[in-house]
């Protein structure tokens, strides 16, 4: 069967995508991500916000749960809702937070 | 010319400013949208004025009683813990609006401007977003007794 999850290396390799670092997990290699940062206005345009999430293959990460830390590029994220398979459940999209105090 | 509605909002306002819970600083009529940096804010706005006359129909005698609606609202963002938890934008935002309360009731007057401040009600509202964003919204009356033909001084 295709397995379209076989590319997210290459995507890697060629800077279409980035890698997350499991901060609980001692000598964790981490899994790559697709990041996006949306900005939106909400609560009636009073609040400017990021909309902060991750796409992976669900295989590399099959266990991420709320709450759970990542560093990405330096700065460190929580998981803040469960991750959500998307289509075939090859691919799965998670929520995330910046770490604050 | 200001005129006594003005001076008490600005005295309403003076009053909040410098609440030490209020790290991310105290508004009036912000129009930037308030970002993750500008946590436990405060922004103030005058909603409405109404009034109710007294006395004749004399303008020189007659008394007007004012009413302002200000509101107070409280602007938080949360935080998520290695558990997956943020506290709620009630809770984050109540310890600013018991210091701010505490400091407008310290003189419910407005350095003798107001008949009194009174607090009538309050609305939460909270949206996912990076850190949940919260508004904790308290509607505080302001009386104010003014001569009809004089909005400058209080009577």
């Amino acid at each position: 069967m295709f397995d379209p999850s076989i590319f997210m290396g290459v995507f890697e390799a060629h800077g279409l995508a980035t890698r997350a670092v499991r901060t609980a997990v001692p000598g964790d290699t981490g899994f790559v991500v697709g990041f996006v940062r949306p900005e939106d206005l909400i609560l009636g345009e009073a609040v400017h916000t990021a909309q902060i999430e991750i796409e992976y293959a669900t295989a590399d990460a099959p266990a991420l749960a709320v709450g759970e830390s990542l560093t990405i590029g330096g700065t460190a994220y929580r998981v803040q809702n469960a991750p959500r398979k998307q289509g075939d459940g090859t691919f799965s999209r998670a929520a995330l937070q910046e770490a604050r105090a | 010319m200001t005129t006594l509605i003005d001076q008490a909002v600005d005295a309403f306002v003076a009053s909040v400013t410098g609440t030490p819970e209020a790290v991310g600083g105290v508004f009036e009529d912000r129009r930037q949208a308030f970002t993750v940096d500008d946590d436990k804010a405060i922004e103030i706005n005058l909603r409405e004025a109404d009034s109710q006359a007294f006395g004749d129909n004399s303008p020189l005698r007659s008394l007007v009683n004012t009413v302002l609606q200000v509101e107070l609202a409280i602007y938080t963002r949360a935080a998520m813990d290695s558990a997956g938890v943020e506290l709620p934008a009630r809770k984050l935002a109540n310890p600013i609006w018991a210091s701010a309360h505490a400091r407008l009731m310290a003189d419910p007057t407005l350095g003798g401007l107001a008949v009194r401040v009174r607090w009538r009600r309050a609305s939460w509202r909270a949206e996912s977003a990076d850190g949940t964003a919260g508004w904790a919204t308290h509607t505080y009356e302001i009386t104010l007794a003014m001569r009809e033909h004089n909005l400058l001084a209080p009577q």
